[in-house]
């Protein structure tokens, strides 16, 4: 079924659409919460509230071509994940960062396997995994991501640089080292 | 440079979250039906409660009394007769008096300043007139009498005004120093003798100190 027949089947309530967009988006959906959430029980929490939400409000969804559904699936995802985080975490709990410092290359860490890269992400520190995955990984901005979690544009900088410094350390002492 | 990076970062992300991961699949797609089957039931509950409430408000509404009295347009008589009567020709000047009582020829009404207030901005066909003076809006509440020519008599009921006692302190002079004074009984006389001085015979008087 094409994904315009989905988002009709589904904005007519019907049963058997919603388990067929479930049964296709369920399993990246998913991923995409445990990235943000690292524990299974609770990814699957958040799932569950993110697609009661996303069907009670698929008629306000305006198709806009390939992709578009599954982009706003996976907003939906995003944002009850930091919401699950935000009464969890406190993000303004950061440390200064030196301006001076060089902003840390991330060259061989984005040549390693897709799924070691996911792994990596996995374990950085709540605070830097969340902003590392909204700017890296779903393309927001510091101002936008400031928004989202009702921080400091500086506090989001400083949290994404300390992640990438993490992570290279991390790949470092794992001794990945691929090409030159 | 970096901003190539980040792209290939994230390519590579969204590529490992397209293979299955071990998880409650079935189960959580359990959860969102009950979730649905729920808000149906709670809708369903909250629409049975509101039909519920509103024919309930609408048959205590239509079990009311209406004590109302509207005087038609064509009853209603002019400044110039000099006779007080409530004329309006729209009902709602009356629906807003909040209290009406009827005994013999008297219709008290209870009216609210705000409430007369209003009825005489949003209607401005509300007069009221009478033959005695112009009733003042402000003092209130009226007592509208039936005469026996059908009309009304607008009339001031007297308003019994609450007389709050003033505690005043009181003068304080010598003398009321005086009467302060703690007075010590230190004497008590015998039993079976009278009082000191009445006599004249001699007294014996038992003397008590507290040592404590």
């Amino acid at each position: 079924m094409k994904e315009i027949d989905l988002v009709k089947n589904c904005q007519q309530a019907n049963r058997k659409g919603q388990q067929e967009l479930y049964s296709l988006y369920a399993d990246k959906l998913y991923r995409t919460a445990f990235r943000y959430i690292k524990s299974q029980v609770d990814a699957e929490d958040v799932l569950i509230t993110a697609f009661t939400k996303l069907f009670k409000n698929i008629q306000s969804f305006h198709y806009q071509g390939d992709g578009s559904l599954e982009a706003w699936m996976r907003k939906i995802v995003v944002n009850e994940s930091l919401m699950w985080l935000r009464r969890r975490h406190n993000f303004n709990l950061t440390e200064s960062l030196d301006e001076t410092l060089p902003e840390p290359d991330l060259t061989q860490f984005s040549q390693l396997e897709a799924d070691d890269i996911y792994k990596m992400i996995s374990t950085l520190p709540t605070g830097y995994r969340t902003i590392f995955n909204l700017t890296v990984i779903e393309g927001y901005n510091h101002q936008e991501i400031s928004k989202m979690l009702s921080i400091t544009e500086s506090t989001s900088r400083t949290q994404l640089f300390k992640a990438k410094a993490l992570l290279k350390k991390m790949l470092l002492q794992e001794g990945f080292h691929y090409g030159t | 440079m970096e901003h190539n990076t980040e792209k290939i970062i994230r390519e590579k992300v969204r590529a490992a979250e397209n293979s299955a991961p071990v998880w409650q699949k079935e189960n959580v797609w359990l959860s969102i039906e009950n979730n649905f089957e729920i808000n149906h039931h709670m809708s369903f509950k909250y629409y049975v409660a509101a039909s519920a409430s509103l024919a309930l408000g609408l048959f205590i509404f239509l079990l009311q009394p209406k004590n109302q009295i509207v005087l038609p347009k064509s009853n209603a008589l002019t400044k110039e007769d000099h006779k007080t009567q409530i004329f309006s020709d729209h009902t709602k000047s009356i629906i807003s008096v909040e209290e009406c009582k009827e005994s013999g020829n008297t219709i008290s009404y209870t009216l609210k300043n705000k409430s007369i207030k209003s009825i005489h901005t949003l209607v401005d066909t509300v007069v009221i007139t009478t033959n005695v003076e112009t009733v003042e809006l402000e003092e209130l509440p009226l007592q509208f009498e039936k005469t026996t020519d059908d009309t009304t008599v607008a009339k001031h009921v007297e308003q019994v005004h609450a007389i709050f006692g003033v505690e005043e302190k009181p003068v304080v002079t010598f003398s009321t120093k005086r009467q302060k004074k703690v007075h010590f009984r230190l004497f008590k006389t015998e039993e079976g003798t009278s009082p000191i001085g009445n006599t004249g015979e001699p007294v014996n008087l038992l003397a008590r100190i507290n040592k404590n």
